[in-house]
């Protein structure tokens, strides 16, 4: 495994500092505004058709493992399910993951028992297909289509399987909302599904459904943390531009850097979203 | 078990579990002083690492075995109940034990073939500590090479028994390894009894010990059991491909599995095309920008020559990619690792309320 320079210590410490402060004082009672997202508005629209037309939902995390995407996941997961706990209408969650299924299982347990709905519960309801990515997706494909969902969540971690996991739901007329941090698998989910959130909306849905203080307040935490990015990026932008006035050439230890700040930032990020996300964010 | 002490547990477990990876990750790999004071040997914080990581897996796979409950609980009660599609899950449960049924021989083939494979493996390296055990400590070795010698005499009686992966009866066209092999198990067989003679004559104590006809004798052996092995392993990978198994399972992985992949695959090809047409169809303004830089680069993707319709095409394409499709993805990068490691941090400490947790209602 990878081990932090300090330079990746108090980038991290910038990060968090500001979340943790801005939990603390939400959980104070302070009054955070969270803007609009109708994408995540959305979501209610869909539960709400389904229930309508009597037909069931699905909702999937991908390819997502135990991670902080799937966590986020579930707190969607989590509102769906009571909603449709409420309005009796059926959910069908798709895993490839059988963790991920096992969590899914729980949440969905725990949503209908929270409604008092416990015996309206269906314990087929959280499947799982394979682990196979493509064995995955026929299967997601045959259940959309048998089941004709009225809506579809596509909510996590995808790869290839992305386009075919959404053709399916636009085939049957599925109103579908997708989210993803997988910057690759965005324009497919913009052109197939009704609403995409992208990148770190998929974070914020957790904390707009909710309106959990925690979740509200480290939501305004990462705005001031993207300030400290920001920032950064000026100091390089000024940097760079130093280097270009006066002719000078920066011997970049990563590929592309063209000032010490520029290198030092990538390379510290990179170790960091590796800490989170793994190797693996092709 | 209490709820509220159920969740203190997970709390600590996750907590400890989060400290460790946090500390594995921050730490030097090794710490040779603290304060000043020096730690002999150095600490390595992440010593036991790869066994942690395993545990992990561990875990991961019994999942998996919950995974496979759900799939017979699935589509068992669809079949009890004959609902509707019932045969494809009746298919899908018949295959599926097929599979593991197939598998699970294919893999015991495979370990049988290993054990065999690993213990001729084992014999030079067998040969070299036996040497330099009588070199170093003057521990009888004539005895320990007999015995080596019997084992390859009853490695010899299992090239005529029929269920033995070193059996050589074998059609014609592998004439040419059945005599390698029988060539090679000879010769390891009286190289052995050579050097099984040369140590019961000589003794440590001698003037000339260690006696450079025994050095080359040893050498001799070595270099033969290392022939054999790596024949019989050719030999043992020829059985182990024609039994039932490994038959099954490459039938139902190359006749089944992977073209079915490979098919769910080329569908994207014409999804692709679909969602393409959706995308270009100009309702917006937003949808105008897009597809006019998406004509652009398809334009400059092009193969090079005549086909270019303006010259600079792939530089306009190339300037794109980079100035406006690259920074666009790198702030969704940064708001989403950002995001996550907040998520991870909340995670770790247990700030938020679980979705796993159950809520209660107004009502309640």
């Amino acid at each position: 495994m990878e081990h932090a320079t300090p330079g990746v210590i108090v980038l991290m410490l910038a990060f968090i500092g500001p979340v943790l402060w801005f939990i603390r004082k939400a959980t104070q009672g302070e009054k955070i505004f969270v803007r609009r997202i109708p994408g995540i508005d959305a979501i209610d629209d869909a539960v709400g058709r389904a229930v309508e037309l009597g037909r069931p939902m699905s909702f999937t995390s991908g390819l997502a493992g135990i991670s902080p995407v799937l966590y986020a996941c579930l707190g969607v997961l989590r509102h769906v399910a009571r909603k449709a706990a409420v309005f009796g209408s059926r959910i069908l969650v798709p895993s490839i993951d059988p963790e991920a299924m096992v969590l899914a299982d729980a949440t969905l347990q725990n949503a209908y028992r929270t409604e008092r709905k416990y015996s309206s519960y269906d314990p087929t309801s959280v499947r799982f297909l394979s682990t196979s990515q493509f064995a995955f997706a026929s299967g997601y494909m045959g259940l959309v289509h048998r089941e004709r969902v009225a809506g579809a969540f596509l909510f996590g971690t995808f790869a290839a399987e992305s386009l075919i996991l959404a053709e399916a739901g636009q085939q049957v007329g599925a109103i579908q909302v997708a989210a993803t941090i997988s910057n690759e698998q965005i324009p497919f989910f913009i052109t197939t599904c009704d609403y995409t959130l992208i990148g770190e909306e998929l974070y914020a849905a957790g904390a707009y459904l909710s309106k959990d203080p925690v979740q509200v307040g480290s939501l305004k935490g990462q705005d001031y943390a993207k300030v400290v990015v920001l920032l950064l990026i000026l100091i390089g932008v000024a940097q760079a531009t130093y280097y270009s006035a006066t002719g000078q050439t920066y011997q970049a230890t990563t590929d592309g850097a063209q000032t010490p700040l520029a290198d030092w930032i990538r390379m510290s990020f990179e170790q960091i979203v590796n800490l989170i996300y793994g190797q693996a964010q092709e | 078990m209490n709820s509220n002490y159920r969740q203190a547990l997970i709390k600590a477990f996750t907590f400890i579990g989060g400290l460790y990876f946090f500390l594995e990750f921050i730490l030097p790999k090794k710490i040779n002083s603290i304060a000043g004071i020096s730690i002999p040997g150095g600490f390595e914080f992440g010593l036991y690492h790869d066994e942690i990581s395993r545990s992990i897996q561990i875990v991961g796979t019994m999942a998996l075995g919950l995974g496979v409950i759900n799939i017979i609980q699935v589509h068992g009660a669809n079949i009890l109940k004959s609902k509707k599609g019932w045969g494809n899950s009746l298919a899908l449960l018949l295959g599926f034990f097929i599979v593991v049924i197939v598998q699970s021989i294919d893999l015991g083939n495979s370990e049988q073939r290993l054990d065999i494979q690993q213990e001729i493996r084992g014999f030079s390296s067998f040969v070299a500590i036996v040497h330099e055990q009588y070199v170093d400590s003057s521990t009888p070795a004539a005895p320990r090479i007999a015995a080596l010698n019997a084992r390859l005499d009853s490695l010899r009686s299992h090239t005529q028994s029929g269920d033995s992966y070193l059996n050589l009866s074998l059609p014609e066209s592998h004439t040419e390894l059945t005599n390698a092999v029988n060539e090679a198990l000879d010769n390891a067989r009286s190289q052995a009894q050579e050097l099984e003679n040369n140590y019961a004559s000589l003794e440590p104590d001698t003037a000339s010990f260690p006696a450079p006809q025994l050095e080359a004798s040893v050498e001799s052996s070595i270099q033969a059991l290392k022939k054999l092995a790596e024949l019989t392993q050719e030999l043992s990978m020829l059985h182990y491909e024609n039994t039932f198994g490994r038959k099954g399972s490459s039938f139902f992985f190359g006749a089944f599995f992977d073209p079915l992949g490979a098919a769910m695959f080329s569908l994207l090809a014409f999804y692709i095309a679909n969602a393409a047409y959706r995308s270009f169809r100009v309702k917006s303004l937003e949808a105008s920008v897009m597809m006019l830089a998406a004509l652009i680069v398809m334009l400059g993707q092009i193969p090079f020559g005549p086909l270019y319709i303006y010259e600079d095409m792939p530089q306009l394409r190339v300037w794109l990619l980079k100035n406006v499709n690259a920074p666009a993805f790198r702030a969704i990068y940064f708001g989403a690792a950002i995001a996550g490691l907040a998520m991870a941090v909340r995670m770790w400490l247990s700030l938020e309320k679980s979705p796993l947790a159950t809520e209660k209602t107004e009502e309640q």
